[in-house]
């Protein structure tokens, strides 16, 4: 849980609710700065989500977990379909910002909280670059043999991504080459999130090429069922289901 | 003269002129951090500009020196009216933007470089909230009793600042607090640019209401001759010799 002189992404939701401005500045560990997403994009409606996210939010069914839920977009959309779906974020402001949306079941947790004591789940839901939120290959491995034991037969992950390699420029490349000397994953990014007077800790943000996410589900009991692909981007969303 | 490194304005202003987007970052010393203005900005035609700096150019006459001239937009509109315009910026990249953009006489010099090697010039443009470069009360009357030095008999300087008082943004309010324990004017903000891995030193940026402008004015030689308002915090005057 995140301290509130750290919930920079929480404030950031809480002020766009409220009407005020800011931008969502991102800072690399490598010194390179820049401003994320425009802040409505959390807030954004189905009818305005990316092709691909529509897609993708199809294979959504049954009993469905949101790990990392944010404003609560896609828990939404689903809670208007009739599913089951509970959220979960790191940040109390952002959990806080689903419940003043309506949204009835979330809560403050982490994804290393995600326990049986929440009940099993039949989706597990990682939108928004969430797959990033495994942090490191070896953490995503545990984590996702975690994931296994909390869901059903027929459980589903359907997780964004992006692959790292198709980002050009210079700096870009740059720090995949910083990364592999000091023995990550090129796209294992080390990022911190400020807003305004806010500031997350640092935190391992894993962005693999389709290729490397097979790797990272190898001997998990995962399997990927399919990609969805952006249009003209290197994002993409992966149909994880289990292993038979 | 910024090392490239530091040179993050330079960077973003030539990154645009490559079709580049991105955005300039301000991080002040209290820890708040926000997106700047976007750089296309700095490359605004006349017809953009915001009505307070439209009204105040037109009072530029005789020889012109820009200090903090950016990417050239005010340079590039008084050129092309036929004005003789220097212009001086501390970024190189700034200075070879404004080179590449057809502006004549551009040099990469600090506002406390401005001497009378130069020569002398009626009118002195510091816009686009430039009298901040003046950093702080004292360097800013000292810096003004030097460009009375360099300037003709009827000189005039055309600034922009914003009133830091017209806001309601807690964080801003606290930090007028916090300067005046620490013995800074309230608008006296330390800030820092970042644009992608550049950054520049940590400078001080003055920030005046009306009423402070005239005080600071007070024995430099200079007073102010007229305001023009916008509807916000951003301001524009023309300031003139005393007779």
């Amino acid at each position: 849980m995140l301290k509130d002189h750290q919930d920079a992404y929480g404030h950031e939701l809480l002020d766009y609710l409220n009407g005020i401005t800011g931008s969502e500045i991102v800072e690399r560990d490598d010194g390179y700065i820049e401003v994320s997403v425009d802040n409505k994009f959390y807030f954004a409606d189905y009818k305005v989500w990316t092709p691909h996210e529509r897609k993708a939010i199809r294979y959504a069914r049954g009993r469905v977990l949101d790990v990392g839920c944010g404003a609560g977009r896609v828990l939404l959309y689903l809670q208007q379909k009739g599913l089951d779906v509970m959220g979960i974020d790191i940040s109390p402001l952002a959990v806080e910002v689903c419940k003043k949306r309506g949204i009835q079941n979330v809560r403050v947790l982490s994804i290393t909280q995600v326990s049986s004591k929440l009940g099993f789940f039949d989706s597990i839901l990682m939108f928004g670059g969430s797959f990033g939120l495994f942090g490191c290959p070896e953490r995503a491995k545990w984590q996702l043999k975690r994931f296994h034991k909390i869901t059903s037969e027929r459980g589903r992950i359907i997780a964004l991504t992006c692959d790292p390699y198709r980002a050009v420029s210079q700096e870009s490349k740059q720090y995949r080459k910083f990364n592999k000397i000091r023995g990550r994953m090129p796209g294992q990014f080390r990022f911190r999130i400020r807003y305004k007077k806010y500031v997350t800790p640092w935190i391992d943000w894993l962005v693999v090429s389709k290729k490397e996410m097979g790797g990272v589900l190898k001997g998990t009991g995962w399997q990927i069922k399919k990609f969805i692909d952006a249009d003209k981007s290197p994002v993409y969303i992966a149909i994880i289901e289990k292993e038979r | 003269m910024l090392k490239d490194r530091q040179d993050a304005h330079g960077h973003e202003i030539y990154d645009y002129l490559n079709g580049k987007g991105g955005y300039e970052i301000v991080e002040r010393d209290d820890g708040y951090i926000d997106a700047s203005g976007a750089a296309r900005d700095y490359f605004a035609e006349y017809k953009d500009w915001p009505s307070h700096q439209k009204k105040a150019i037109q009072y530029a006459r005789g020889r012109v020196l820009d200090i903090g001239c950016g990417a050239g937009r005010c340079l590039l509109y008084l050129q092309q009216k036929g004005l003789d315009v220097m212009g001086i910026d501390i970024s190189p990249l700034a200075v070879k933007v404004c080179k590449k953009r057809g502006i004549q006489n551009v040099q990469v010099l600090s506002i406390t470089q401005v001497s009378s090697k130069l020569g002398v010039f009626d009118t002195i443009i510091m816009f686009g909230n430039n009298f901040g470069l003046f950093a702080n009360r004292d360097r800013a009357r000292w810096l003004l009793k030097r460009f009375h030095k360099v300037t003709s008999g009827k000189a005039r300087i055309i600034a922009e600042s914003g009133d830091p008082y017209q806001t309601n943004v807690p964080e801003h309010l606290q930090y007028h607090k916090r300067n005046r324990k620490r013995g800074r004017m309230p608008g006296q903000v330390r800030i820092r640019v970042r644009y992608k891995k550049y950054v520049t030193p940590w400078f001080d940026y003055l920030l005046v209401s009306k009423n402070e402008m005239a005080d600071i004015l007070n024995g430099t030689g200079w007073r102010i001759e007229r305001f023009f308002a916008s509807t916000w915090a951003p301001y524009a005057v023309v300031i003139e010799k005393e007779r």
